[in-house]
């Protein structure tokens, strides 16, 4: 049984190499997730390669490096041959990285930016008919007339969906601790355990089947716009707090990338984005698709990496 | 009424032909990959799950599920033979299993982990039918202060684990704790004990940890012994468990199948925390606790039962809440989201055919593997007569192979090699691996759990105290700690450390 495992490996191997062969791109292209199979990252991640195989005419690998919350691939993408074959999944973690962390030696310019897959917000969760499932204003008022009695549990520290913490925090006027959490699965749990008041996750797709199921409400997300999977759920802005923060998911390339190449990933990316058969698989994952073009991208990137610049700098933050 | 008509839908689906050709690939790949040192159901999930995109939701998810509780089957086999943990779950099995194959018999060694899995994995999915909705609030019970209890529960049980002194499975314990903080710290983002390794930012992998301690230990022990040959040709002929074997393990099986299915809901390393405590509380009821670690079968049966009534255990929050309870589970789950079919509160009323007939197929499945793995203990056994010459390079490239395919990296290999020099030496004087590896394990969960209660609580201790849960927990640790100081206890304790050093 072994030989026959080992059989099929060798030919797997054997065959992959010689699908499409001419010019760009006449082998498997990579694309480098940061995160363990199953995530959310990986899952855009699959689905996108899924729908750019048939328009790239060639094999597209998800290669999982997880490693720091992303850190260890998008080094190794900086620092991979700028021949279109390696591409990267980024994040709003690529930007904060470098403020955050000690060591990281990439900014954004190490990236040429290729598409924007999509964007989603910081969704701010309470357990269904509980004591804190309150309309925003109101629970803004409950906790400041209940000092020290309020949590937020959230993955990871100093991230993007920290940063929107700390953000409401200051918009609001309130003190709002952060209880740390390994991955958005957990922080749900805790709230439908009582553990935890509330909880903070980026994008719905792991408390999409709660919030439908009425276990768990929405009571605002950090989008300008509102989260087309949950209509009803106003933005901090609507609720009256200037709070904006979007996670942006995109595809990137090592700096140096030529440009003939360059445009036959952009043009890929963009017919994918376009059919609707991937609209509909992004769809059932629960993640909002928006495309952006390469140069909204770069907008997007150097206005958040400002952004990020200037609120750590306030905040202190040294990268440790 | 309700649960016969679930099942008989369940058995609709599963019983379909082209499910049931997805459940045998996935017994199969589980299998095979449990057999395989490092290359783990993580991995073949991850490698299989494009492959599910064309398949319907119900035969995709059956097969990724198959290799999840397959991969179980297949990870005894390793540690058995070898003494390299297949999976981390398997661990314990090393303890035993490997000196029964010392002792030539390793045929009953493995046929024991195969019925025990089959039974404890069939028990575990009748309560999973039984008992999904109700159970799937029993994982939300247990927030950080629950989870602190647990674990410190859990860090006491390893003091059971060590059969020679006291204050050497101290030290290894304290080791274990200490290699398990290396990466980002999960409170404030800065790295520990990294050496600016970026490799190092989500800590030391487990996989290598524990290839390294076990199995590299192992060869590296082994080359420097002149190793007598006879000892595997020994009565090898007897493949399977005999009557004696079986009286010695049926209630070793059946607690190992309740704990492991318990621990298997909670979040968190169930399969691998299960495995242990099923081992602590084999050598608790034993008669003979002093002869754990020389071959005893029941050292084989109880965890290897457990960790595959946790495949059943772990699949209740999962289906229930949407809570994958690991990261094999976190993968399955992306599955169904992919097949947009996500599991949670609504999947039993809006997928009935999907939630019942992946539960279903789970006896089907447990069947197969069970059937696939009876034969192959003939072939593991003869693995054995390998020449070392040949059988130790092998082992050594499987491990490489192994430890660099969990994240593609060669900072873990490197570990693997660190530790498994560490374990050499260990060995050598006398310091034991299973408990580094279990403090190993527990330590993160321990360390963030405590830190949640703390900062929910503003820094009070008495979080701990408010908890009916973690205040049992502590209250047993504590017992647990205390019972050795009770004279009758201690002289035990003391024989126990005599017949080790008359062992050796």
């Amino acid at each position: 049984m072994k030989k026959i495992g080992f059989f099929v490996i060798c030919l797997a191997l054997f065959f992959l190499p010689i699908s499409g062969y001419g010019a760009f791109p006449d082998k498997p292209v990579k694309i480098i997730v940061g995160f363990a199979p199953g995530g959310m990252t990986d899952i855009l991640a699959r689905v996108l390669a899924k729908h750019t195989e048939k328009l790239l005419g060639t094999k597209v690998i998800v290669d999982n490096r997880p490693g720091g919350g992303g850190i260890v691939s998008w080094t190794a993408v900086s620092k991979a041959e700028p021949d279109g074959y390696t591409l990267g999944f980024l994040s709003n973690g690529t930007l904060t990285a470098r403020y955050t962390v000690k060591g990281v030696m990439f900014t954004y310019k190490d990236f040429e930016p290729l598409a924007n897959i999509a964007t989603g917000g910081v969704h701010v969760l309470a357990k269904k008919g509980g004591k804190y499932d309150l309309p925003l204003p109101k629970l803004v008022s409950y906790i400041k007339d209940h000092p020290g009695e309020v949590r937020v549990g959230l993955s990871g520290a100093y991230n993007a969906n920290d940063f929107t913490r700390i953000q409401f925090e200051r918009a609001a006027g309130i003190n709002l601790p952060r209880v740390p959490f390994k991955g958005d699965s957990e922080v749900i749990t805790a709230i439908l355990g009582d553990h935890i008041a509330l909880g903070q996750i980026t994008g719905i797709p792991a408390g999409l089947s709660h919030i439908q199921a009425g276990t768990l409400n929405s009571r605002a997300v950090s989008t300008e716009t509102r989260d087309p999977f949950t209509p009803n759920v106003p933005t901090f802005k609507e609720a009256g707090y200037n709070v904006v923060h979007d996670i942006c998911w995109s595809i990137g390339a090592p700096k140096g990338i030529s440009g003939d190449r360059a445009k036959i990933l952009i043009d890929a990316f963009k017919k994918a984005m376009d059919s609707s058969d991937m609209q509909k698989d992004f769809m059932q994952v629960g993640v909002p698709l928006q495309y952006k073009n390469p140069q909204e991208l770069l907008k997007t990137w150097e206005f958040y990496d400002k952004f990020y610049a200037q609120l750590s700098k306030e905040l202190g933050i040294e990268p440790k | 009424m309700g649960v016969l008509d679930n099942i008989l839908l369940g058995f609709s689906v599963a019983l379909q032909p082209i499910n049931l050709f997805y459940c045998l690939i996935g017994c199969l790949t589980g299998t095979l990959v449990g057999v395989l040192p490092g290359i783990g159901p993580a991995g073949a999930i991850a490698l299989l799950l494009p492959t599910t995109f064309h398949a319907s939701p119900a035969s995709g998810v059956i097969m990724l599920a198959a290799i999840y509780y397959g991969a179980q089957y297949g990870g005894s086999t390793t540690s058995i033979l070898v003494n390299i943990p297949g999976e981390a779950s398997s661990v314990v099995t090393c303890l035993d299993g490997y000196q029964m194959a010392r002792q030539g018999r390793a045929g009953p060694a493995l046929g024991m982990s195969a019925m025990g899995s089959f039974i404890a994995g069939t028990f575990s999915v009748v309560l999973l039918t039984f008992l999904a909705p109700l159970l799937a609030n029993v994982a939300l019970d247990f927030g950080p202060p629950e989870y602190f209890g647990l674990m410190v529960l859990g860090m006491v049980t390893v003091t059971f684990l060590t059969s020679g002194s006291m204050l050497k499975g101290m030290v290894t314990l304290f080791a274990g704790v200490i290699f398990s903080c290396v990466g980002l710290d999960v409170v404030s983002g800065s790295p520990r004990l990294t050496f600016q390794i970026q490799e190092l930012f989500d800590g030391l992998g487990l996989v290598p940890v524990v290839m390294g301690l076990f199995g590299i230990s192992e060869i590296l022990i082994n080359i420097e012994k002149k190793i007598r040959r006879d000892i595997y040709d020994q009565r090898i002929e007897n493949l399977l468990p005999t009557v004696k074997d079986w009286s010695a393990c049926k209630w070793s099986i059946v607690r190992g199948s309740v704990i492991g299915f318990f621990f298997g809901i909670l979040p968190g390393g169930g399969a691998v925390l299960s495995s242990f405590a099923s081992y602590a509380v084999e050598k608790k009821f034993s008669s003979h606790p002093e002869r754990f670690g020389t071959g005893m079968i029941e050292g084989v049966a109880g965890p290897e039962s457990a960790n595959n009534s946790a495949t059943g255990g772990a699949m209740v929050p999962m289906l229930t809440l949407g809570i994958p309870p690991n990261a094999v589970l976190a993968m399955l789950l992306g599955a169904l989201m992919i097949h947009g079919t996500p599991p949670g509160p609504l999947m039993m009323k809006q997928h009935p055919q999907l939630f019942w007939g992946i539960i279903t197929s789970m006896y089907l499945g447990n069947a197969m593997c069970l059937i696939l793995n009876l034969p192959l203990i003939g072939i593991w056994v003869r693995l054995l007569k390998i020449p070392y010459k040949i059988l130790f390079p092998l082992i050594l490239l499987f491990c490489l192979i192994g430890s660099y395919t969990v994240n593609n990296s060669a900072v873990d290999m490197v570990t693997m090699m660190i530790f498994g020099v560490l374990g050499y030496f260990m060995r050598k004087y006398g310091y034991e691996t299973a408990p580094l590896a279990l403090a190993f394990v527990l330590g993160p969960l321990m360390e963030m759990s405590l830190r949640q209660s703390l900062r929910m609580s503003d820094g009070s201790f008495r979080i701990f105290l408010k908890s009916p849960i973690a205040v049992t927990c502590l209250i047993l640790a504590l017992m647990l700690l205390l019972l050795p100081l009770i004279p009758i206890l201690r002289r035990k304790r003391k024989d126990i450390i005599q017949t080790e050093e008359e062992r050796q």
